[in-house]
């Protein structure tokens, strides 16, 4: 459709009579040829006037990239993790108009319910994740837009044993500390954005983590100093459901010949 | 002749000094609690209950009608008085008139106030009724004194050095670090356990493995140490599995042993000794038997021995040429006072183990210097350097333990044993180097004896070293303590049979409850809690002092 405007614009300069002819331009051709800021032009951006960008932007579609928070909690997973509370944000870069990358970080607390087979003791264990990957929309609608993401997930993690449990080992002179590594794993998810004003979309996920971190758990006699250690392997693995809020970037105008 | 005995370490010497802790609390013209408070009101007169109605019954019936049921429930669970999920109150309902007719009448004097009669115990009525109908079963002279239907009540008996050693802190608190996954499982070595059945799910978890080596069986005969021992590992630990084996002669221990290692067990508690069956440095015979539990991985917590007081050594000595050793230069018997029908047994062993060309005999003399009882083995090179006799005292009064050098070429050490069946004061006494055997044995824990009351040293607790120059005992944990099988006799538990127990349920205990601890360090932890008693450090009187799970 843009060569065909452009077209129209030369052709009386190599065929017809020196007087200028005049040519009528529709605007929505040239619409067509320099897509408007754009992002947000979806199934009928054809048809939306270069005046109309603003209303434009209230389509969810053909975003540079987004920056966000959630907030959400954890649920299912290792049996010995109870439900967690968990929030935090993330960005991602669309360098396709629907496939980009994303990268974010959370926090998520969970208590531990310890199983005979746990290699933690009960507390809190508080985890602050940092995840990055491929995202993928599916534009089904102006205002919705399905995605997937997935990719690799760090886990950096911090463990308290229950404070009532240290309580009565201290009673008994006793003093335990346990320690959860890092690790790395994978996450894989999905969820939907909802446009709700021009550069803003709340979005619901769902988001499965996976990853096992080496513990070491230590008990000290205070009297004597004898000290055990034990190490074993944590199941960090959840599935975490979150909402939250993001601040989108339109795609901007692309330049002729380049789009 | 006598080689050598095992003996249990059960003493009941403390039976004195408990009756007379008991008269000084109990002397009359000391304050009673109350003068504190105040003069006690008087009795209530007349009395509140009927005559045919236990006063229980009729402060139930009375609290149900002023505060409601819920006051009488507690009131009930208060009082033993037996209520069903119902809230009816079980009664025992006795006769008024002896006549055949009478229980039919009190069955239907049950039934027209909604009740239910249960049964018949001899001729008295069991009966359910509704705590508002039990003062209106009265009126019939058929039916005379109504009482609540009697509850059993458990007996149980726990050992006072539960609470002395802090394990009730432990199993109170129900704290734990990483529990081991399996139950730790605590073989009970020892002679008898007679009447263990009847303390299962009581005194004694409700199922133990046995296994007897005895020909008698478990019971040995009607001995009943292993039992109260079996009882004190339990209150120590009560998760623990008990593996109950018994043996009468030193082969069967042996088998003994090597069942209990067979069943994997983590920790023997043993409250025998041996007398004459090595040389204190841990060799002999026993100690190998021990040994073979110990190097498969068992924790051996046995007994010092009861031998402080009854225990001498020194060098032969034979000042005026004579063959007869002077325990002083004009004195060439231990005297010991016995009491008509006492039993007395007297060992003796000298350094040239295990086969002794020095020979020397022993003898027992009464104050008219008439021969009681004599042991003149041979030692010509081929037989061990011990001697053994015995006898039932014929009548009270002295007897002398003399020791006659037959045949050898240097002044041997000399150890002696007396064993009585009651306790006696001996003449010459060295309480060093008492320990019995097995005590002596290198990677077993040697357990002495302290009273539960006040952590004194028993006096009677075998003491170090060894004869190789190592300090025993390991621990020291409580004697005096109560168990059900002693007490059925009236006897708390005396002696260091007592307390290995304790110790060998404290490492069960403490390796239940924090499994991340291998069973080395639950050692190091229990020496390094011990509360240090006697000379500072390791001392051959308490070890490394008192047993305490917690410490200060």
């Amino acid at each position: 459709v843009a060569r065909n405007a452009l077209d129209a614009l030369d052709e009386p300069m190599k065929s017809g009579p020196i007087a200028p002819r005049r040519v009528a331009i529709d605007p929505s051709s040239l619409l067509r040829t320099f897509p408007p800021s754009s992002a947000f032009s979806g199934e009928g951006s054809q048809n939306v006037p270069a005046s109309d960008a603003g209303r434009a932007g209230e389509r969810l579609e053909g975003i540079r990239g987004w920056v966000g928070g959630f907030a959400g909690f954890s649920t299912g997973g290792a049996a010995d993790l109870e439900n967690g509370f968990l929030i935090g944000g993330n960005a991602a870069f669309f360098f396709l108009d629907h496939v980009g990358i994303e990268a974010g970080v959370h926090r998520r607390s969970t208590d531990v319910a310890p199983m005979p087979s746990s290699a933690l003791s009960e507390g809190s264990l508080d985890s602050t994740i940092v995840t990055g990957g491929v995202v993928v929309r599916f534009p089904v609608s102006a205002r919705v837009v399905p995605y997937v993401a997935g990719g690799a997930a760090y886990f950096s993690n911090s463990f308290e044993i229950d404070a009532s449990l240290s309580g009565r080992l201290a009673a008994l002179n006793f003093e335990a500390t346990e320690e959860v590594e890092s690790a790395i794993g994978f996450n894989v998810g999905g969820g939907v954005d909802v446009l709700v004003s021009r550069r803003l979309v709340v979005f619901g996920e769902a988001r499965y983590l996976d990853a096992a971190s080496d513990t070491r758990a230590e008990l000290r006699d205070t009297i004597t100093g004898t000290t055990a250690v034990a190490g074993g392997s944590q199941d960090l693995k959840a599935v975490e459901i979150l909402v939250g809020v993001r601040y989108v970037f339109p795609r901007g105008p692309r330049k002729a010949g380049k789009s | 002749m006598m080689a050598f005995r095992k003996i249990p370490f059960t003493f009941r010497a403390g039976r004195l000094a408990l009756l007379l802790v008991a008269l000084v609390e109990a002397a009359p013209g000391s304050p009673q609690g109350t003068l504190d408070e105040g003069p006690l009101p008087p009795p209530a007169t007349p009395r509140r209950s009927s005559p045919d109605l236990d006063s229980r019954l009729a402060q139930l019936t009375e609290i149900d009608r002023r505060e409601g049921r819920e006051a009488a429930s507690r009131f009930a669970a208060a009082n033993a008085i037996p209520l069903d999920a119902r809230q009816r109150v079980r009664v025992l309902i006795h006769q008024g008139i002896a006549s055949t007719g009478a229980e039919r009448a009190i069955a239907a004097r049950v039934l027209a106030f909604a009740g239910n009669v249960q049964g018949r115990v001899g001729d008295l009525v069991e009966a359910r009724v509704a705590i508002e109908a039990v003062e209106w079963l009265s009126g019939p002279p058929e039916i005379g004194w109504i009482e609540p239907a009697p509850l059993p009540v458990s007996m149980q008996v726990t050992s006072q050095g539960v609470a002395v050693t802090q394990a009730s802190e432990i199993l109170e608190d129900g704290a734990s670090y990483r529990p081991s996954a399996e139950p730790i499982r605590v073989g009970v070595l020892d002679s008898g356990f007679e009447g263990y059945s009847n303390l299962l799910g009581s005194e004694l978890p409700s199922s133990v493995t046995t296994r007897s080596f005895h020909p008698l069986g478990i019971g040995g005969g009607g001995v009943a140490h292993g039992t109260a021992c079996a009882e004190i590992v339990h209150d120590m630990a009560p998760d623990a599995q008990l593996y109950l084996a018994n043996f009468d002669t030193l082969s069967e221990h042996g088998q003994a042993v090597d069942w209990l290692v067979s069943q994997r067990v983590d920790v023997i508690s043993y409250s025998i000794g041996w007398y004459n069956t090595g040389p204190g440095d841990g060799r002999g015979m026993v100690n190998d038997q021990v040994r073979r539990a110990t190097t498969a991985g068992v924790e051996w917590v046995g007994s010092a021995g009861n031998d402080a007081e009854t225990h001498w050594e020194g060098i032969f000595s034979d000042t005026n040429g004579d063959s007869w050793h002077n325990y002083t230069s004009t004195d060439e018997g231990n005297t010991i006072s016995l009491r008509k029908g006492d039993l007395f047994i007297a060992f003796l062993n000298w350094d040239d183990w295990f086969q002794s060309s020095q020979d020397y005999d022993l003898y027992v003399f009464d104050s008219s210097n008439r021969l009681m009882a004599f042991s003149d083995d041979y030692q010509d090179g081929s037989q061990p350097p011990t001697e053994a006799a015995g006898f039932v005292a014929p009548s009270s009064g002295n007897y002398y333990v003399a020791i006659h050098r037959y045949s050898a070429t240097r002044n041997v050490t000399l150890e002696t044993f007396f064993v009585t069946s009651s306790p006696n004061q001996q003449e010459y006494v060295v309480s060093a180097g008492s320990l019995a055997i097995p005590a002596d044995t290198d990677g077993a824990i040697a357990v002495g004896a302290t009273y539960w009351r006040d952590d004194a040293l028993e006096p009677f607790s075998s003491q170090g070293p060894t004869s190789d120059g190592r300090t025993k005992p390991d621990l020291s944990a409580p004697d005096g303590v109560d168990t059900a099988t002693y007490q059925a006799l009236g006897e708390p538990f005396f002696g260091t049979s007592a307390s290995a127990p304790h110790v060998a349920g404290a490492i069960a205990l403490l390796k239940a409850r924090f499994g991340i601890y291998s069973m080395e360090q639950v050692i190091d932890i229990l020496y390094g809690r011990a509360l240090d008693r006697g000379a500072a450090g390791k001392d051959n009187e308490y070890g490394e002092g008192r047993l305490d799970l917690v410490g200060r």
